[in-house]
């Protein structure tokens, strides 16, 4: 069952267009990542998708429910965080969750339920402007978990975080995944994505160009890494290999994208032509050299925690 | 739980915890006390006035602090709404499940809350110091509040919540409340005077709209003359004493109800206002 789906989602702002027609789906129990640059209109579609954004054109449907009826429904039975913690600044923790709570319709039990899952019960009576900001992202997550929601949706849940802060959010989002969630994760942080979801969409200047399993986006072409005495005549080379989709060279190393995964074949024909090699591997490209190579150079995310 | 009792619970609390609520509310309270306080220290000084005894004090008691206990709901109500679009807490409660109306509908819990919270604190405040120079002056009190007395709380109210909606209407359309309270105090202090003169330069059945111009009307609404005998009486006086007509407040009933239609017509523009912009 889809729970989340959008058919050409369009969002206008004057002659700006923010998202250009998008559509794609998420199934139940995925992780799935959304990616994308600055600017991109990530965050313009998920706040079409919770609601507080209204969209120029297309179609959302929630939980399969559409319309306004509908998406309240779809809505009611999800947890949402965009982009930075909004809470009472003078409130505590505990009952800045009780005015989530009261909306959702969760016990006040439940408050304690996830102040102890995210790690805030012995903070529970500061004001949140006390907390740190791993402790607001935290809360924040603690809120989106309020009344047991089937999807939780978060934007940049460890945006500004420490790595060990990183790593408490991951840990969290790998047990609501664990317990079946369904999550639609944004985020600049694509090593954390791509350890977590199970699925990605990445977007660009409004436009989704690429949606698959992190699997099949990371997996779907061979890329060898290439290493001799001459690197200008093994990328010449190269160029000229019938095979040879893309070739970059990085320091003494060669990096060739292949359409098939016949790394013998390669050797023969480098040999062939006078090229001898001291190493060749295959390796699989990582989700950050996928983004890349799609979304260009273009104001490419921030890459902290990716080393 | 209800919607209405969810929306309820929410703004009671959010609003009982907030600082710049109890800073508003016990800086009312000390100009209620003083005001209070002063009319009970004459009182004190000239007996032979009579006037601060229960109920006859009420009139004096309800129409000297009552536009500033519009504009200290005013501001409150400001303060209050502003602050869940620069939190972002508006956004918030409407991903947490809240539909943009039912957000609404919690704002208009607190407009009936805060409306009657600073009403209900002015008539505590002045009743008690009253209560006490009862006591002290004329040793008791034979009727606490007179059917007049009662009219002319109605009528405060109105205008307490009359000049609330044209906060709620500022409050809407600025979405941040230094430029909410400029636009509030613009039009109650020089808007509205703008607007009558020019519609009364237009003459004719237009002219007699600046009668029913929000802060013109709400702000005559608690005049005692309109609902006390003995004020009236005292206006009658006074005006033949200066070779005037007599007061003539026949058009009590007219106002009031345009006063309610005017709240209606305000918070429903709160509302569009709110409804077509994106959070």
């Amino acid at each position: 069952m889809n729970v989340i789906e959008t058919a050409a989602l369009t969002k206008r702002y004057g002659a700006q267009l923010a998202v250009d027609g998008i559509s794609f789906t998420v199934e139940r129990g995925q992780v799935f990542g959304f990616l994308g640059p600055n600017g991109s209109g990530k965050t313009t579609t998920i706040g079409m998708l919770l609601g507080i954004i209204t969209p120029t054109a297309g179609r959302i449907r929630l939980f399969g429910m559409t319309g306004r009826k509908g998406l309240h429904q779809g809505r009611r039975r999800t947890g949402a965080t965009l982009e930075n913690p909004n809470f009472y600044p003078y409130l505590s923790g505990s009952d800045n969750l009780r005015v989530v709570a009261n909306v959702k319709g969760a016990s006040r039990r439940s408050i304690d339920e996830v102040l102890q899952l995210v790690r805030l019960a012995d903070r529970k009576r500061d004001r949140y402007q006390t907390y740190s900001l791993g402790m607001k992202q935290r809360l924040a997550l603690a809120a989106t978990m309020l009344g047991d929601p089937e999807l939780i949706v978060l934007d940049e849940p460890a945006n500004g975080l420490d790595p060990e802060g990183m790593k408490e959010i991951r840990e969290i989002i790998a047990d609501l995944a664990a317990a079946g969630k369904t999550i639609f994760l944004s985020s600049h942080l694509l090593l954390e994505v791509e350890r977590t979801c199970s699925h990605v969409a990445i977007i660009r200047r409004g436009r989704i160009i690429r949606q698959a399993s992190v699997r099949e986006i990371t997996t779907g072409t061979t890329v060898a890494e290439l290493r001799g005495a001459a690197p200008a005549a093994i990328a010449s080379a190269l160029e000229a290999y019938p095979e040879s989709v893309s070739v970059q060279v990085d320091g003494d190393t060669a990096l060739v994208e292949l359409r098939d995964d016949d790394l013998a074949a390669l050797n023969r024909y480098l040999s062939g032509r006078g090229v001898y090699l001291s190493h060749l591997t295959a390796r699989q490209r990582s989700l950050e050299e996928v983004f890349m190579q799609l979304t260009g150079d273009e104001e490419a995310p921030a890459l902290e925690g990716a080393a | 739980m209800r919607t209405s009792a969810v929306l309820f619970r929410n703004e009671l609390l959010k609003a009982t915890k907030r600082p710049a609520t109890i800073v508003t509310l016990g800086l009312f309270a000390f100009l209620l006390c003083m005001i209070a306080g002063s009319s009970y220290y004459q009182a004190l000084l000239h007996p032979e006035r009579g006037g601060f005894i229960l109920p006859a004090a009420w009139p004096g008691l309800l129409d000297d602090p009552g536009v500033p206990s519009a504009f200290f709901a005013a501001i409150l109500l400001i303060l209050l709404v502003d602050s869940e679009f620069s939190w972002r807490t508006a956004r918030q409660n409407v991903i947490d499940g809240l539909s943009k109306a039912q957000w609404f509908g919690g704002k208009l819990v607190l407009f009936a809350l805060v409306c009657l919270g600073c009403v209900g604190l002015h008539l505590l405040v002045t009743g008690s110091v009253a209560a006490s120079g009862s006591f002290h002056i004329a040793g008791g009190i034979r009727t606490l509040v007179r059917g007049s007395d009662l009219r002319m709380m109605g009528a405060d109210l109105l205008m307490v919540a009359g000049l609330g909606s044209v906060a709620m209407l500022a409050a809407f359309a600025a979405r941040s409340s230094g430029p909410a309270m400029a636009l509030f105090f613009f039009y109650v202090a020089l808007g509205e005077r703008m607007l009558a003169l020019v519609l009364s330069r237009m003459g004719g059945a237009v002219a007699s709209a600046v009668a029913f111009l929000p802060m013109k009307l709400f702000t005559s609404l608690p005049e005692p003359a309109r609902w006390d005998p003995a004020a009236f009486q005292k206006a009658v006086a006074a005006a033949a004493k200066h070779g005037h007509p007599p007061p003539d407040f026949s058009d009590t009933t007219l106002l009031v109800w345009v006063g309610i239609a005017e709240i209606v017509v305000l918070l429903t523009a709160a509302f569009l206002v709110y409804r077509r912009r994106d959070l």
